[in-house]
């Protein structure tokens, strides 16, 4: 029954955004990212595949939400080639949200060690980049400083999936092309 | 030396052995343990020199003459004796040499020295009268090896209805050797030899030689496995030492099917015959399967699993003495002829190893659930086990492959053109769709077994106490002689095959048609198979050489041995060349996050079979309760044997129902009695009144 | 109403509660005061005011959820916790396991499959048969309200709008309704139509996000990408009317923005569209066979912890907040409660499909009454510390606040949090080990979405 509807979206054309590889002004971009560790070279850069293995680390979900979004028609992370995978023997990057609980922390490290080389770490929200409001709390890290190696930050509460996006590219080396584009 | 002396010799090992080594207690108990090992490996070796002698065809026919007011004796190889006495002698000696360091070394001698002299006499029965001797002292050697290394109330329960259903075997085969022998005419009858009774037995409506087979079958069949005769080996060899088991059920079922296969040369009972062969062997596989595939307990597994074999033994003979029947000259009898015996010799190497190996896993746990990575602790045992259960899951080119593989080409190749050939043929593809069910579980089985024991996490963590004794060069060698048969009924069967033939033709007058051919000898054989759609397959071990007419064949199965190869070589390949040597990056198991994984947390054996237990729930009577109590979620499954509790379970309340009413009025009082005698006389006075003429 | 019982009288205590609850009040939360009172706090239907039942807790009170209240079952494990924590009568819940021969425990998480929260599952399974799930949480708590304390209003918000993203603003709103009763106030009615206009859409962008997880999990990507699409278009409206896509901040906001004029149609489309995906779902088998019957919930488990929100009302249990007691201008706009009686994975599907359609049809009424400049509230005057209860109906059902303020009626005192995610939680393992399957799981995980945000406060 679905087949109709599956034609008729095809007919319709495309929902996907340029974005970040030309403007648009219904995604909007609110923190923006940063690569706080140059990919390690000996590493090599990512080309083809580019799984992406997420860990909660004590989020409110919204990130979660955001990152769920990227597979939406809207955004469609695909068509740069990322896809989200269950196992970190698959992954090439990890997808840090939320607070890092002392409870999550070594669990985070765990999947690091079980990623294959390379790889790249991206900490996203707010939250896992310093804690935001919940640096106070009991349990709390607010930093994944001392458990993973960081590649590249992305900022906001939550962060938007367009700045998702162009963080994700930014880790798996495509900076030069994203400047060559003027999306950066 | 002919048969009389070699069935002295027997008698006498099997007196003075155990006679002198007792003298020797007062010496010592190690000089009496060494002594009995000494007489255990003459045994061997004279079980091997007799086979030879049979196989070479030297042995002659003998009597022994006892005084009057005995019967003479009449000594003479039974049909295959001369393979299976070394056979025999083979697993006796691995036998000897898996227990030679044992704790228990010295009971198990007690019982393994009248054992292998009770096989050498059974082997050479050449009469009513023998055959039923020989019976009588196998079953009291399998019963003195049941007992003599344990004591528990399982093991006298188990002993008792082994004993009880050998003396109700040896009481029918009394029955229908006395049938038989009643048309002699005048005359002392029971020192006839097979061939004289033979003609008596001519002389019988064919009615009459089915009653007696059936007689003969029933009896026998306590010893082989037939349904529904069968009942005391899943609860013996479980409780039985390793070997011991590996004994019953490796080399006594096969003993069990030579005894009946003598009688069978003797009445000649027909088509008939066949069918309840072939419908017994059927039921009975597929039930077996069913229990083996379900049982938690290692050993029982095994039992089980003997069952089934034996099942398929006794559908081929049936497919053999049908088609034997109605088709003399059909390729069918002789294919069917040969997978019964290859897997008998099959069986009898590989289940011998897996029972035998059960004593390294006996103090660790009893279920399969309760053990788990055997092979980290004993490599060498794992690749023992591996190559056992391999062999009976029908992987080629071993020998339960090929024993399998012919069975089905019988059961699939066309008998003739007539129709009654065709109902004939029929009733094989029906029995036929049963028996690859039965291999099919067969199969789960084995993955499972080899599977639950020997891979996978530990399952308890064991303190150093009660790890079982690493593995010494003795075994080793024990081992390696128990799978020689394996390898003589899987590659070897080239050699096997014709031989195999050539004594079907000899005793059974089967046609001795090639079931095996030089690929490219008969170069205008090969367009015909090609052109009905036949595969070559080729016989293990000989290259160049085919499994020979062939009905249809739906693939060819050592693709898939070709595949595994092929890829087994590129990972080594890309290991070598690719990484060149470089280490491979070793990872904990990706377990979602979850710390504490422990082998609770991997997959359970029974949880395995569960969806089979699902499917077959009508079969099995399967309950399921689930209940809570303070906060625990229990949960339980049961299952009915149905032919215990629903078949001798009531027989047997019902005779101790009449037993306890008979009981009762014969411990009554006086009155009763006078009661009674009051009654009677009433009774008859009534009727006599009533019938004032008579 | 205020009633407290003295130490020692905490079976008498129990027995009212247990009677009242028998007489159909429901029951909000389970809090202790900075005092150290353990307050039961329940509402009858219909009423205004809230019923609650105080005892010194002193050497001792009996267990809720012994007594078969289920409803208090995360708070009551909270109190446990505390620094001065509670003593439970009995101490513990016996030891959960199952038992049987060949079940083997099943460990599924923290880390799950694609983008999920840090929850983990030990599924107890026989073959592929699920005989008994334990959930194992705490990975991820903030102590957001441990955090609160102390703080003054506006900062307390900031925490408790971060408390789940995808009920941002019902959380925003329960909270303020607390603090506004502790303060004595009532907001104004255009505040409460912008509040409903909020919420509404804030519920609309949550169902679609868990209709579309539950096509997924029976394997329709195209649906799954219809549902995402009409919820990216909610999540940017959200950001045009409220200049957030999670109304992060819309309370204190107050206001909507201009392009709200525009809003209205487009909203509408969103509405049809959903209808039209449901209406292609309910002729799509292979979605149907896999929902109709899975995940039953049982009729024990359904007495004992009463479920809340679209859970609840795929039970037979027809409680919305909006219709208990208006909190809003909800008994102005009609608006119809779905109720499907099977308990199952479908129901529960076709509870949030009909829910998206009567929040289109709310937002639809109140959007051109909404504010478009900030309402006046009237003066207020507080005096002295107070206490306050905030209820609404967050997406996934009943979202209860107790605030004590300070006497100066800015700081927070103490907090307690009732989510219906921690209440709801409970009734997910006795539904999936309930003759399913472990391919069910999935699904049936999906058909209930609840957060984990909000148990892991």
């Amino acid at each position: 029954m679905f087949y109709w509807r599956w034609l008729r979206n095809l007919a319709e054309g495309s929902k996907t955004t340029g974005y970040p590889f030309s403007e648009d002004p219904a995604v909007v971009s609110r923190g923006g990212s940063a690569v706080v560790h140059e990919p390690l070279a000996a590493a090599g850069p990512i080309r083809r595949a580019m799984a992406i293995r997420h860990i909660d680390g004590g989020s409110c979900n919204g990130c979660e939400s955001e990152l769920q979004m990227l597979s939406s028609p809207d955004y469609d992370f695909s068509r740069v080639g990322f896809s989200y995978t269950p196992s970190p023997r698959h992954a090439d990057i990890l997808v840090v949200t939320g607070v890092i609980t002392q409870n999550m922390a070594d669990i985070i490290a765990d999947v690091f060690e079980g990623m294959p080389r390379p790889k790249r770490v991206v900490a996203l929200g707010q939250c896992a980049l310093s804690g935001h409001v919940f640096r106070a709390a009991p349990g709390v890290l607010g930093s994944l400083e001392g458990i993973v190696p960081v590649t590249v930050e992305i900022a906001g509460c939550p962060p938007t999936p367009g700045d998702i996006l162009k963080g994700l590219l930014l880790a798996v080396d495509a900076a030069p092309a994203l400047r060559k584009e003027g999306a950066v | 030396m002919n048969a009389g002396l070699w069935a002295q010799l027997w008698i006498g090992v099997a007196l003075a052995g155990p006679l002198v080594a007792g003298l020797l207690g007062w010496v010592g108990s190690r000089v009496q343990r060494e002594f009995l090992r000494g007489v255990l490996v003459l045994g061997t070796l004279a079980l091997f020199w007799m086979g030879g002698q049979i196989l070479s065809g030297h042995m002659t026919a003998g009597a022994l003459t006892l005084p009057a007011p005995f019967p003479r004796l009449v000594f003479a190889p039974l049909p295959l004796a001369g393979l299976w006495s070394s056979l025999s002698g083979l697993l006796l000696l691995a036998t000897g040499l898996l227990i030679w360091r044992h704790e228990r070394a010295a009971n198990l001698l007690w019982a393994l020295v009248p054992m292998a002299a009770s096989i050498g006499l059974f082997l050479l029965a050449g009469d009513g009268l023998t055959l039923l001797l020989g019976l009588e002292a196998v079953s009291l050697t399998s019963y003195l090896g049941l007992i003599s290394s344990r004591r528990s109330r399982k093991i006298w329960n188990a002993g008792w209805v082994l004993l009880i259903l050998s003396e109700m075997g040896g009481l029918l085969l009394i029955l229908a050797i006395g049938l038989i022998v009643i048309h002699h005419g005048p005359g002392l009858p029971w020192n006839d030899s097979f061939p004289a009774m033979a003609r008596d037995a001519a002389r019988i409506s064919l009615g009459g030689r089915l009653v007696i087979m059936i007689l003969v079958l029933l009896a026998f069949g306590v010893k082989a496995g037939l349904f529904p005769v069968m009942i005391w080996m899943p609860l013996a060899e479980p409780e039985a030492p390793g070997p011991i088991a590996g004994i019953f059920s490796g080399i006594f079922t096969a003993l069990a099917i030579l005894g009946m296969m003598a009688v069978e040369r003797v009445v000649l009972p027909g088509m008939a015959w066949g069918v309840v062969l072939f419908v017994l062997g059927t039921v009975g596989a597929v039930i077996a399967a069913l229990y083996s595939v379900v049982s938690r307990h290692v050993k029982q597994i095994l039992a089980y699993s003997t069952l089934e074999i034996l099942g398929l033994v006794f559908a081929a003979l049936g497919i053999w003495a049908m088609a034997a029947h109605v088709a003399p000259l059909s390729l069918v009898s002789t294919l069917a002829w040969d997978a019964a015996m290859i897997l008998l010799i099959m069986h009898a190497g590989s289940k011998f190893v897996l029972f035998a190996l059960t004593e390294h896993t006996e103090s660790l746990a009893r279920t399969v659930d309760g053990l788990g990575g055997l092979a980290r602790r004993f490599p060498s045992l794992s690749v023992v086990a591996a190559v056992g259960v391999a062999t009976l899951a029908a992987i080629p080119p071993l020998g339960g492959f090929v024993g399998e593989w012919l069975l089905l080409e019988a059961i699939l190749k066309p008998l003739g053109t007539t129709e009654s050939l065709r109902n004939v043929h029929l009733l094989f593809v029906f029995g036929g769709i049963f028996l690859a069910m039965a291999t099919a579980l067969g199969v789960a089985t084995y993955i499972r077994w080899f599977g639950y024991v020997f891979l996978g996490p530990e399952r308890r963590p064991n303190s150093a106490a009660e790890l079982p004794p690493s593995i010494d060069r003795h075994q080793i060698a024990g081992y390696a002689l128990a799978l020689l048969p394996v390898l003589l009924a899987g590659p070897g069967v080239p050699w096997l095959i014709p031989w195999l033939n050539v004594q079907g033709q000899r005793d059974f007058l089967n046609n001795a048609q090639k079931v095996i051919a030089p690929l490219f000898v008969h170069p205008q054989a090969v367009p015909l198979f090609v052109h009905i759609g036949g595969t070559l397959v080729k016989a293990p071990g000989a290259p160049g050489t085919i499994f020979y007419p062939q009905g249809f064949s739906v693939g060819d199965p050592y693709v898939l041995l070709w595949m595994g190869l092929a890829l087994a070589l590129a990972v080594a390949l890309v290991r070598a060349f690719w990484r060149r040597g470089a280490a491979v990056r070793h990872v904990r198991p990706w377990t979602g996050g979850t710390r504490e994984y422990s082998p609770q947390t991997s997959f359970s054996a029974e949880g395995f079979v569960h969806p089979l237990r699902l499917a077959f729930q009508a079969f099995y009577g399967l309950q399921r309760e689930r209940w809570s109590r303070s906060g625990v979620r229990f949960y339980r499954h049961t299952i009915i044997y149905r032919l215990e509790q629903q078949g001798y379970l009531p027989v047997l309340r019902a005779g101790q129902w009449v037993a306890e009413k008979i009981r009762k009025t014969q411990s009554g009082s006086t009155p009763l009695y006078l009661a009674y005698l009051m009654g009677a006389t009433v009774l008859a006075l009534a009727l006599a009144l009533w019938h004032p003429g008579a | 109403m205020e009633m407290i019982w003295a130490a020692g009288q905490g079976q008498q205590w129990m027995d009212h509660i247990l009677e009242q609850r028998r007489r159909g009040c429901r029951l909000l939360l389970l809090a202790q005061d900075p005092a150290g009172t353990v307050w039961g706090v329940g509402r009858d239907l219909g009423a205004t005011e809230d019923a609650w039942w105080g005892i010194d807790p002193e050497g001792g009170v009996v267990r809720p959820s012994s007594a078969g209240i289920g409803e208090w079952i995360h708070q009551q494990e909270e109190l446990a916790h505390q620094s001065v924590p509670v003593r439970w009568d009995p101490p513990e819940h016996p030891l959960r396991t199952a038992r049987g021969k060949g079940i083997f425990r099943y460990p599924l998480g923290p880390v799950h499959a694609d983008v999920s929260e840090s929850l983990r599952y030990d599924l107890s399974v026989m073959g592929d048969e699920i005989v008994y799930l334990a959930l194992r949480h705490g990975y991820k708590p903030r102590h957001i309200a441990a955090l609160c304390a102390g703080k003054s209003v506006d900062d307390a918000l900031v925490l408790v709008e971060r408390m789940t993203a995808t009920s941002s603003f019902s959380h925003q709103w329960a909270f303020a309704m607390a603090v506004e009763q502790a303060r004595g106030q009532r907001a104004p009615e255009a505040v409460r139509v912008y509040r409903s206009v909020a919420q509404e859409m804030e519920r609309l962008a949550s169902h679609l996000g868990d209709l579309a997880t539950l096509a997924s999990s029976t394997g329709l990507p195209v649906a799954q990408m219809d549902y995402l699409h009409l919820k990216e278009t909610i999540l940017r409206w959200n950001f045009r009317l409220f200049h957030d896509r999670y109304l992060r901040g819309a309370l204190i906001r107050g206001v909507l923005d201009s392009a709200a004029d525009a809003a209205a149609g487009a909203l509408i489309a969103v509405g049809e569209q959903a209808r039209s995906i449901t209406r292609e779902l309910l002729h799509t088998p292979s979605f149907l066979d896999r929902l109709v019957g899975a995940g039953k919930i049982p009729a024990g488990t359904l007495d004992f912890v009463r479920p809340v929100g679209p859970v609840g009302r795929s039970a037979g249990l027809g409680d919305d907040v909006r219709a208990l007691w208006d909190y809003g201008v909800y008994d102005a706009v009609s608006f119809a409660v779905p109720q499907w009686p099977n308990a199952d994975a479908y129901s529960r599907f076709m509870v949030r499909t009909e829910e998206v359609s009567s929040s289109v049809n709310i937002i639809r009424r109140l959007l051109p009454v909404a504010p478009r400049t900030p309402p006046i509230w009237p003066a207020a005057e507080f005096s002295g510390p107070g206490r306050g209860i905030g209820v609404v109906e967050a997406p996934r059902g009943l979202l209860a606040y107790a605030v004590w303020l300070t006497s100066d009626g800015r700081q927070i005192e103490k907090l307690a949090v009732a989510t219906p995610s921690a209440r709801n939680w409970h009734v997910v393992p006795p539904a999936v080990a309930n003759n399913n399957i472990l391919q069910d799981f999935p699904i049936i995980d999906a058909s209930f979405l609840l957060s984990v945000a909000g148990w892991d406060q």
